[in-house]
């Protein structure tokens, strides 16, 4: 009986070790777009495009491309532009705190920076101190209130097509 | 996340946004033949499938997109705490080069790129250095700077796309997020900063936070990433550029004009960067085996002439 039992055990261990080989995983589009190619390079033939938060299942990979099921045809997507979770917006990550927290961080950098150069810095790292604490805030914010929409941007890239 | 007297709480980091796969060693051990068997063809199937690198540039591609790599929300955020911190040094650093036209112009180029990234939480913010130093550099969480100098030496807008990728892909791919181990972590030193606020180790956490942007200073401009992810940003941008549409080559058409460029215009790229002749042999090598067509995309030359027209960009 027991001689049986490995029997049937040895095939279906080697069976599970191949399906390791194939295992499925699941990619999520990040990009605005993605377009499917037919085999894994930039000229191969275009299948299709499909949106950010497309779901994908994978066969695996081939290179910087990940093979994938489309339309009932295999195709290839770049990895560069697939994650394996959905794609997180802005907005979850930083909410309406966003302007306190640009402050409490302009605050804490003032802050560290001169008990830094009180206790726990080597000489060379107080000069240092000294040399480097500037940091322009004002610039920054500067650069993070200019913001573009999608729409412009796609704007942009369309009539650079032209 | 919430805040406190001014300073950020972190919160706990949450799990892990995809799950590690399982392992068939999870529920418990084979006995006997059985496990044996198991494990020797596993063995097998390991050594196969996980040989080490033999050299960064020839396995690059194990190692492109953050596809597999498990990122919380906590971390995204405290990867741009942490970036922010580094931009704002560079702007301390270099004065930002103030040109509402150039600067909406800029950030057109950069987005077309970062819309065909995986990062889509992250918003990019790109601007220019008033410094006649060639150069670019790239923060944690989405900040890109190029300085004029480096504008100055570009002859169409694909170069510029060339060059905003590379600093890109040191984004995506969070070359100095995971070389300083910036991460909701309790090892962080963004997370050790918050979690020690008025508790005994708080001197402490700030003396490791101010550490932690002195070596992504250093890293930026005197030591150099990696060697490995510098080739893995040079190919990394050939890729974006050709999913933009931009014609890959505009980078090794820019570098190959900067190899005749030697003096204190290039000193900090220089020390930074491998030599050109490596990275043109690179960017070459990945245009031709992954097919990219340079013939028919654009380079939109025009545009970023008209654009610079009344635009001081050399000294």
């Amino acid at each position: 009986m027991a001689r049986r039992i490995s029997l049937l055990t040895i095939p279906f261990l080697i069976l599970l070790c191949c399906t390791s080989l194939i295992a499925q995983d699941v990619y999520y589009v990040q990009s605005l777009k993605a377009k499917v190619m037919s085999t894994p390079s930039f000229k191969s033939e275009v299948l299709g495009e499909v949106s950010k938060g497309y779901r994908f299942v994978s066969t695996g990979k081939e290179g910087n491309w990940v093979k994938v099921r489309y339309n009932s045809k295999d195709g290839y997507v770049s990895a560069l532009l697939l994650s394996n979770h959905p794609p997180i917006e802005r907005q979850a990550l930083i909410t309406g705190e966003e302007s306190e927290i640009k402050e409490s961080v302009r605050r804490r950098v003032s802050t560290f920076a001169s008990a830094a150069a009180a206790r726990g810095l080597t000489q060379e790292d107080r000069k240092r101190l000294s040399r480097e604490e500037e940091a322009d805030y004002e610039s920054l914010e500067e650069i993070e209130s200019f913001s573009l929409s999608t729409e412009e941007i796609i704007r942009f890239m369309e009539e650079s097509k032209k | 996340m919430r805040l406190l007297n001014g300073l950020q709480i972190i919160n706990p980091p949450s799990p892990p946004l995809c799950n590690p796969p399982l392992s068939p060693f999870s529920k418990g051990g084979y006995r006997g033949i059985f496990g044996g068997l198991f494990l020797l063809l596993f063995t097998i199937f390991n050594l196969v499938f996980s040989l080490p690198p033999s050299s960064a540039e020839q396995n690059w591609r194990q190692r492109v997109s953050a596809a597999v790599e498990k990122v919380s929300k906590e971390d995204i955020t405290e990867e741009v705490i942490f970036g922010r911190e580094i931009a704002a040094r560079i702007l301390g650093k270099y004065s930002l080069y103030n040109n509402p036209q150039l600067m909406r112009y800029v950030n057109l180029v950069g987005n077309s790129i970062a819309l065909n990234t995986n990062r889509p939480e992250i918003e990019f913010h790109f601007a220019v250095l008033d410094t006649a130093e060639i150069n670019a550099y790239a923060a944690p969480g989405g900040y890109v700077f190029v300085t004029r100098g480096a504008l100055a030496r570009m002859q169409d807008e694909s170069e510029l796309a060339g060059v905003l990728a590379h600093e890109i892909a040191h984004i995506t791919e969070r070359h100095i997020v995971k070389e300083l181990n910036i991460r909701a972590t309790e090892e962080s030193p963004v997370s050790g900063l918050a979690r020690a606020i008025g508790g005994a180790g708080y001197e402490a956490a700030k003396v490791a936070f101010y550490q932690a942007i002195n070596k992504a200073m250093d890293i930026l401009f005197k030591d150099g990433y990696k060697r490995e992810d510098e080739i893995q940003a040079d190919k990394t941008a050939v890729l974006f550029c050709a999913l933009s549409g931009y014609d890959s080559s505009g980078l090794v058409r820019y570098f190959e004009r900067l190899n005749s460029i030697k003096g204190k215009q290039t000193e900090v790229l220089d020390r930074t960067h491998p030599a050109y002749d490596s990275r043109l042999s690179w960017l070459k090598e990945t245009i031709s085996k992954e097919g990219v067509d340079t013939a028919r995309a654009k380079t939109n030359k025009e545009r970023f002439s008209e654009t610079m027209k009344g635009v001081r960009i050399r000294d």
